[in-house]
């Protein structure tokens, strides 16, 4: 791998082989989610990865009070990126995200791990779901 | 002459004395911090870079940063007819992050871009991976240089 970019090739997230991305983002890799926020700032943050499958949609946790669930509401537009750097392979989703309250979904995503991220537990009011259509992806190898 | 050959405006021309100066003024950090912030670079290889297109899309691409230690100052060579240089001569904002993986820190910095070029930049900053991209080697005219300089940074656990 030179010092330019990796290859890359575009897939359409609903191709019929898209096998390959729930793959990929089903995984533990940690997600990285970009968002802009108001003053046209972009960030980046690691979150956990809580999609044990996936249908075209990304479901991540956050918190109310938090800057991201602000920057998503004012540019739905994110990108999440899953980075294996073991193997060399990246890929980049282009989705458009939303805020959900659903306490079901919610318990059902639930996992001890991730009390070190939001240690008041699955039944916090606080907590919020992020939804993330899938809109295209990019896979670099 | 050698610039108007190029379908890239406005690039900065760059002699190797430029960049050679260290760490640049806005960048202030730890000698402690510092020495983190070099490991993180090291260790994840590959970066990840954000950029914005001209109507304001996200666009990341992996991409891997020179070799040179860093000072505050990231390097990225690119070909002149690549997306990302029409990202950064149009919206500076630059984002890098180096990933965590599975359970390491991950690395954002945030930096302002600029697109350099010029022979003596071009021998400073040439690797021999460069060669499958570049066969003309550092002459070639279509080789330039994102430069990101570090405004500021976050680590994630």
């Amino acid at each position: 791998m030179g010092i330019a970019p990796v290859q890359g090739l575009e897939r359409d997230a609903g191709d019929e082989d898209s096998a390959w991305l729930g793959d990929f983002v089903t995984g533990d890799l940690l997600a990285l989610i970009t968002t802009v926020d108001a003053n046209g700032m972009i960030h980046t943050r690691q979150v956990p990865n809580t999609n044990p499958e996936f249908h075209g949609e990304l479901w991540f946790l956050s918190a109310f009070g938090l800057p991201l669930l602000d920057e998503v509401r004012v540019h739905p537009d994110v990108l999440v990126t899953y980075a294996d750097s073991g193997s060399g392979r990246y890929v980049v989703l282009n989705g458009v995200a939303d805020v959900v309250r659903d306490p079901a979904r919610l318990q059902a995503i639930w996992r001890p791990a991730l009390a070190s991220w939001f240690p008041g537990g699955p039944d916090d009011t606080a907590l919020a779901l992020i939804r993330v259509r899938i809109e295209s992806a990019d896979l670099w190898e | 002459m050698a610039q108007a050959e190029l379908a890239v405006p406005a690039m900065e021309r760059f002699d190797g004395s430029d960049h050679a100066a260290g760490l640049h003024a806005q960048f202030h950090v730890r000698p402690a911090a510092l020495a983190e912030l070099r490991r993180l670079i090291r260790r994840s290889r590959v970066a990840l870079v954000t950029t914005r297109d001209m109507y304001g899309a996200l666009h990341t691409s992996p991409m891997v940063p020179s070799d040179r230690q860093f000072d505050g100052e990231l390097w990225f060579a690119a070909s002149a007819s690549s997306p990302i240089v029409d990202h950064v001569l149009s919206s500076a904002d630059v984002q890098v992050t180096f990933p965590g993986g599975r359970s390491g820190r991950c690395l954002v910095l945030d930096g302002i871009g600029h697109v350099c070029r010029g022979a003596e930049l071009a021998r400073a900053l040439w690797q021999a991976e460069l060669s499958t991209i570049f066969p003309r080697g550092p002459v070639d005219k279509g080789l330039v240089f994102v430069r990101v300089r570090v405004m500021s940074g976050d680590v994630w656990e």
